[in-house]
């Protein structure tokens, strides 16, 4: 059975696509570029081998490859042209397919790239398809995608203006051209001048109508370490190159203006300011030969003249600032600016009055620029969000400017810039600490810092570190550092730049372990900028030694960690023993939310017990004994031996969650259950997975309410929650005590608003969505529920947002969002936040029933009902035609209403009022006193 | 040699001629067992030789006697056997079994009978050109054939598509991805079996060869079915398939419709627990537990309303084999490639996992409104021919076309 190869197999002479590869001495890897395309899992392609006429063996091995496979072509140019241009556009002559596409000689295809290409073309009539290119790093062997956002999903543009962010892959080779296109618009790569990618793919974007994107990988893109080898177009800021790029610019606008494409030429501009002229004065700042510096200005000078003015309000308030200290040649000004431009939205320099205007400068030399200046518009930050950022914030400009080493640890000298003024300025001096983290604790050893002077906007400071009270021994054991800026009620933690001539510094370590072995802590630069100390990398014998404390110290880590299943039980046991001996009549033991918190319920009833000096002993257990700052009184560890004893031997415990899984409570303890929160989804034994529930089921959840008394607020709660769980014990009645300050002492704590720190003239919205299972952990949570960027751009100019999420359900909130939104999931009491805030967001959570008694504004933004809603729990009842105010689901009907809450007011008090009456029942102010007078009155009955 | 057409008789667009490719074979480790793969490789092997291709199944090793089965198969069909017995299972030697004689022993064998299964493949593959494609159904087949010499991406061999025979979610589960990424990465196809987990194999394991091809449902024709009011289930009584939802959202429909059954085809671990809780739920008169049935199809046929309230599924194909009998059906969304198979409330209704009300909700829609549950029938019918052998070989022969870059341009989009 013999079957002729050849009737069937993919003729030669009926290319698909047509695969330029142009190499210049690289013979090296040119037979790996063009075995990736011979390779393809699509064969019917050919290669054209285009030689920007090398001088090395590169004929000899096209010879060997034309005769080895037939589908492989070659030319070769009569002399060499120095760039890109001439060969991809002598090899795009000869191409005899359909399609076109272009390799350099030291990159590869992906494998499948032509087939996957190809097939997006076809299907839908595509000029031009693109795939996701990977950069693979040699000097680390890693791979990073580029511009992974683009490629996420397979698509067709019918214009670039829909996607002008396709502006920033302005590479050519990773994208598959129809011939017939190429032709039409007679394309071609500039000639003889460097970045003519930049041109060609703006030539194409701007003619294109059916541009397709797959996300697949196509093109792997080899990046050579920088000091081996440089790729033609990666030269930064000779000037020549910084002409060539300006020219292809000016090009690409230019085809952009004539096409009509304002998104594009919006996002070419946009990214000039924010790349090109960024790394240009970055670049003359940083270099020591002035003639460079002075050319390197002259040249962006110009482009950023030429720039209309608007396209600048994009830059963030440093970038900007930078530019136009470019501008004015003020070398100390540019690197101020760089450098907090650099770390994390720090905020350098002073600010200056000039006129009407509110005018940036460094510390040192500056004179006012003109009025109605570029410079001066620039520099001008009187209308700037930045000075709404709160302090807490706000990352103040904290510079090392030397370090010196003592006979014992270091001697750390700096500046701190205020240009706000918001600890300076005053008679009374702020106070800072350093505060020293190691990597992986929570605790932080704190060091006074001594202030030698304070100056409005500008502190010099020096810090002594003789020890560091947390080590380890591990190998390069890292410790982070900030400082705590304190003053006038106002609190800042900012992390510190170093000064450029510091990296590098070490000194002994101090004491410890492997200090027996010299070994030395130097400063350095994280990866995200901030300086921090390491142990540094130790040479010779000393490093065998090292290496040995270093594996001691992760066995003993792992060991602690792998021990907990016999801490569970040795607490166990002890909680047994506790159990055994007599109870403490006097002890109570507070709790709330499991240890996380010192607030809700619990906190109000310890607060008023505290008021009656009853004499008792109060205990709280935290996860975390070291936080909660506002707590003053005896406290325990979770978890811990002495918690074991407190929950087996407290003669009461009030708490609003629970108790541990493995703790019952005593018949001669009393349990009060302040429970935390009025239920709007379905509970315990109301949910509807639980409707046939099993004996077991029952007895299990109703055996969970073994309270002795329980806080009910309303007739709703007992209707639902004491239903639920068929509670029929003692039921404390007619409110919750952490409602009784609302009542009581409705006006914000001004402690509070003077630490928090918000811009006056906003209205305050505090946002409180409730837990969602299918968000945890997820760094999206904030985008799925609310567009925080769309609230900044329609609400951030008249109003300011509290975000309080579940602290499963965290937000990242990027650090320009500052001066419009803040995350306060730190706030514990939530009842502080109701009070300053002026109105309430939020969708399925019983903050709800709580805020409605301050009488202000409530909105309800359930952007999932229908999902939420309908899970197996179930709701109570229908929140949509039921809320204690408007209900919306849409981020714009959010916006709308936020805007119009004030007018409203007479018509959304008479839902609230209707609300309240139907599931809220009765809040006096006196429920905290009700659960002490319980509380007493049953220690006196038990005596 | 029969089952080779002349080329006269092609029709145009199918055959040999229109693909490029001549010779299809297809490998997967047992070409004999009772149903799954080695039943998919059987229905498409015939189809294929229909279409004027030479067509051989390779098994890797032949099936034990319990589970051998003789499928109909056309003599011109070549079908060989690699191993003569059943190879020892992979042993995993880690640093500390390589003290153990024992253990190392068992690698040994097993590396021995892998290297003498691979050797007899070799000449086979050598005889392969870019004429033949290799159909590779499993795994383990990529792993025999590249060793024994197929070289994928090289110009004068054969090519090779690769396919998984489960859902992405249970490569994940028993342990494959590694291998898969491994072996299939660079075979010029990889095709899963719906779209869902062509994407999922996609963007997770970074393969760019991902496509899929749905697995062909057989279909028998027969007279109009004669439909009883009974709602019908075809699953083993398990903690997977979880019937007792179904029993308890049936306790809540069943009083409004006293005429409708609950029949429970099937046979398990659970089968007492079951029959307590239709006791205690009090449906002991609508709801029975029917044991096996030899006849699925034809239950299907007189059943109104197929139910399926699984935990965890991979590709559940029997919602397909219900929708061959007209039946549509109502379930949990419980595979990852449920919607590719059910478009709610067009050929069926999926409703959300351990979702009683969702279940309640969706057996009443279709039990109180005759119209509407004969149109989702009608529909589910139509739309299973996406399963039909017919179609699922014009997308086999769809992909070789765009391989060997043949397809041809399809007409411009308006």
């Amino acid at each position: 059975m013999t079957l002729s190869t050849e009737a069937v197999c993919a003729k030669p002479d009926t290319p698909v696509v047509s695969v330029v590869v142009i190499g210049y001495n690289d013979a090296a890897n040119l037979s790996r570029a063009v075995g990736s395309v011979l390779r393809q899992s699509l064969r019917a392609v050919e290669v054209i081998i285009s030689d920007d006429c090398s001088t090395d063996d590169t004929p000899e091995l096209a010879g060997a490859l034309l005769r080895s496979d037939p589908r492989v072509r070659y030319v070769r140019q009569p002399r060499n042209s120095g760039g890109c241009g001439v060969p991809r556009n002598e090899g795009m002559k000869l191409a005899r397919a359909p399609f076109v596409m272009f390799l350099d000689s030291d990159d590869e295809l992906e494998r499948h790239a032509c087939y996957n290409l190809v097939k997006m073309a076809r299907e839908e009539q595509c000029d031009v398809v693109s795939g996701r290119c990977r950069r693979h790093h040699l000097q680390n062997d890693t791979w990073t995608t580029w511009y992974p956002k683009l490629y996420q999903e397979r698509r067709v543009l019918l214009d670039i203006e829909q996607e002008p962010d396709f502006l920033f892959d302005s590479i050519s080779t990773n994208k598959l051209y129809r011939q017939s296109f190429l032709e039409e618009h007679q394309l071609a790569f500039p000639e003889r001048v460097k970045y003519e990618d930049l041109q060609f793919t703006a030539h194409v974007y701007s003619v294109v109508k059916r541009f397709g994107v797959i996300p697949e990988t196509v093109y792997h893109w080899r990046i050579y370490p920088t000091d081996v080898r440089r790729t033609i177009t990666h030269q930064r800021s000779t000037p020549q190159n910084l002409a060539d790029r300006l020219h292809a610019i000016r090009t690409a606008s230019g085809l952009f203006v004539e096409h009509d494409k304002p998104a594009l030429l919006e996002g070419l501009l946009g990214k000039l300011l924010a790349h090109d002229a960024r790394i240009t004065v970055e670049d003359a700042a940083d270099t020591d030969d002035p003639e460079l510096h002075e050319r390197l200005l002259d040249l962006i000078e110009p482009e950023l003249r030429a720039v209309p003015r608007e396209f600048y309000q994009r830059l963030s308030a440093m970038a900007r600032v930078a530019l136009g200290m470019g501008l004015m040649r003020n070398r100390a000004g540019i690197q101020q600016a760089t450098m907090a431009s650099r770390n994390r939205g720090s905020l350098a320099g002073r600010i200056v009055r000039q006129g009407d205007r509110l005018l940036w400068a460094p510390w040192s030399t500056w004179s006012a620029p003109p009025a109605g200046s570029l410079e001066e518009f620039l520099t001008d930050l009187s209308h700037d969000p930045i000075r709404d950022t709160p302090t807490p914030l706000m990352r103040l400009f904290h510079v090392l400017d030397r370090a010196e080493r003592l006979p014992v640890g270091v001697r750390l000298r700096g500046t701190t810039h205020d240009p706000l003024l918001k600890f300076t300025g005053r008679d009374e001096w702020p106070e800072l600490t350093l505060r020293i983290r190691l990597r992986g604790r929570r605790q932080r050893q704190e060091v006074p810092v001594h202030l030698s002077s304070v100056e409005p906007g500008h502190i010099r400071w020096q810090v002594d570190v003789p020890r560091f009270s947390n080590r380890d021994n591990q190998l390069q054991t890292r410790w982070w550092l900030d400082i705590r800026t304190t003053g006038g009620g106002l609190v800042n933690d900012s992390e510190i730049c170093l000064g450029a001539e510091l990296g590098g510094f070490s000194f002994p370590e101090p004491a410890g372990a492997t200090s027996h072995l010299r070994s030395r802590i130097e400063l350095y630069v994280t990866r995200y900028g901030d300086a921090a100390f390491r142990r540094a990398r130790m040479q010779g014998r000393p490093a065998k030694a090292a290496r040995v404390l270093h594996r001691t110290d992760r066995l003993w880590e792992e060991a602690n960690s792998r021990s907990r299943r016999i801490q569970a039980n040795i607490r166990e046991r002890a909680y047994e023993l506790a159990r055994r001996r007599p109870v403490f009549k006097n002890l109570v033991l507070f709790d709330s939310h499991m240890g996380k918190q010192y607030s809700d319920n619990p906190r109000a009833v310890y607060e008023e017990l505290v008021r009656r000096n009853t004499g008792l002993d109060i205990v709280w257990d935290f996860l975390d004994p070291d936080g909660h700052p506002d707590y003053h009184g005896r406290r325990i560890k979770r978890h811990s031996l002495p918690y074991t004893q407190a929950l087996g031997r407290a003669g009461s415990i009030v708490d609003n969650q629970g108790l541990p899984a493995w703790a019952l409570k005593r018949p001669d303890q009393r349990h009060v259950q302040t429970w935390h929160g009025t239920p709007l989804k379905r509970m315990a034994l109301h949910k509807l997975e639980n409707l046939h529930a099993s004996p077991e089921t029952v007895a299990r959840i109703t055996g969970e309410a073994a309270w002795d008394a329980l806080v009910s607020p309303s007739d709703y709660f007992e209707r639902t929650l004491v239903d639920s769980y068929r509670f029929t014990g003692k039921l404390i009645r007619g409110g919750s005590p952490r409602n009784d300050v609302l009542i009581n002492n409705p006006d914000p704590d001004p402690m509070l608003v003077r630490r928090l720190d918000l811009p006056e003239r906003k209205s305050v919205v505090l946002y409180a969505p409730t837990f969602r299972e299918n968000l945890r952990d997820s760094r999206r949570a904030a985008d799925v529920l609310l567009d925080l960027g769309r609230w900044i751009e329609e609400m951030g100019e008249t109003h300011y947002l509290l975000l309080r999420s579940h602290y499963l359900n965290k937000f990242a909130v990027k650090r320009e969002y500052a001066p419009y939104l803040m995350d306060v999931s730190h706030v514990e009491e939530i009842s502080d936040l109701y009070r300053l805030s002026d109105m309430l967001v939020t969708d399925y959570s019983s903050v709800m029933f709580d805020y409605i008694w301050l009488d202000k504004p409530i909105i309800i933004y359930a952007p999932d009902y229908e999902n939420y809603t309908q899970d197996t729990r179930g709701t109570y009842f229908e929140l949509r035609d039921d809320a204690p105010g408007p209900f919306c689901e849409t981020q714009e009907a959010l916006h709308s209403l936020v805007r119009t809450a004030r007018e409203d007011q007479a018509r959304m008090t008479e839902t609230r009022r209707s609300f309240r009456d139907r599931y809220c029942g009765d809040e006096d102010g006196k429920a905290s006193a009700r659960v002490v007078d319980f509380l007493l009155a049953d220690r006196q009955a038990r005596r | 040699m029969r089952g080779r057409p002349t080329v006269g008789d092609e029709r145009a667009g199918q055959g040999p001629g229109s693909t490029g490719i001549r010779r299809i074979a297809l490998v997967g480790i047992e070409h004999s067992r009772l149903g799954g793969v080695a039943g998919f490789m059987n229905t498409l092997a015939n189809g294929l030789l229909g279409r004027g291709y030479e067509v051989e199944i390779i098994g890797l090793q032949p099936s034990s006697p319990g589970n051998a089965y003789a499928f109909e198969r056309d003599p011109g069909i070549t079908v060989r056997t690699i191993q003569e017995s059943i190879p020892p299972d992979w042993v995993r030697l880690d640093r500390l079994d390589r003290l153990n004689p024992r253990k190392v022993a068992a690698a040994r064998r097993w590396q021995r009978t892998r290297d003498r299964g691979v050797a007899k493949l070799r000449p086979i593959v050598s005889g392969w050109g870019p004429e033949t494609l290799i159909i590779c159904t499993q795994i383990q087949g990529m792993e025999y054939l590249v060793p024994a010499g197929l070289e994928p991406g090289n110009p004068q061999g054969p090519y090779v598509i690769a396919q998984y025979h489960g859902s992405r979610q249970m490569s994940v589960a028993v342990g494959s991805v590694r291998r898969l990424r491994r072996w299939c990465a660079n075979a010029d196809r990889f095709l899963a079996l719906t779209p869902t987990d062509a994407e999922e194999f996609r963007i997770r394991d970074q393969l760019n060869n991902t496509g899929f091809i749905y697995n062909p449902v057989p279909r028998q024709r027969h007279g109009p079915a004669q439909r009883e009011d009974v709602v019908v289930s075809l699953n083993r009584y398990d903690e997977q398939k979880s019937l007792d939802w179904l029993l308890r959202a049936w306790a809540v429909v069943s009083p409004d419709f006293p005429q409708w059954r609950l029949r429970l085809y099937g046979e398990g671990p659970l089968r007492d627990e079951l029959a307590v809780l239709i006791h205690e739920l009090g449906v002991s008169g609508t709801a029975t537990l029917e044991g096996i049935t030899s006849d699925p199809e034809s239950v299907l046929r007189r059943a109104k309303i197929y139910a399926l309230s699984s935990q965890d599924e991979g590709l559940p194909l029997t919602i397909v084999e219900a929708a061959v009998a007209g039946v549509p059906t109502v379930s949990f969304d419980c595979a990852p490639g449920i919607r590719d198979l059910i478009d709610d409330g067009v050929n069926g209704v999926v409703v959300p996992k351990n979702h009683v009300s969702g279940l309640v909700t969706g057996l009443r829609q279709l039990m109180a409104d005759d119209a509407l549950r004969e149109r989702l029938g009608v529909r589910a019918e139509q739309d299973s021919g996406r399963f039909a052998l017919d179609t699922v070989l014009d997308r086999w022969e769809d992909e070789m076309r765009e391989l060997t870059g043949r397809s041809t341009p399809r007409p411009a989009v308006v």
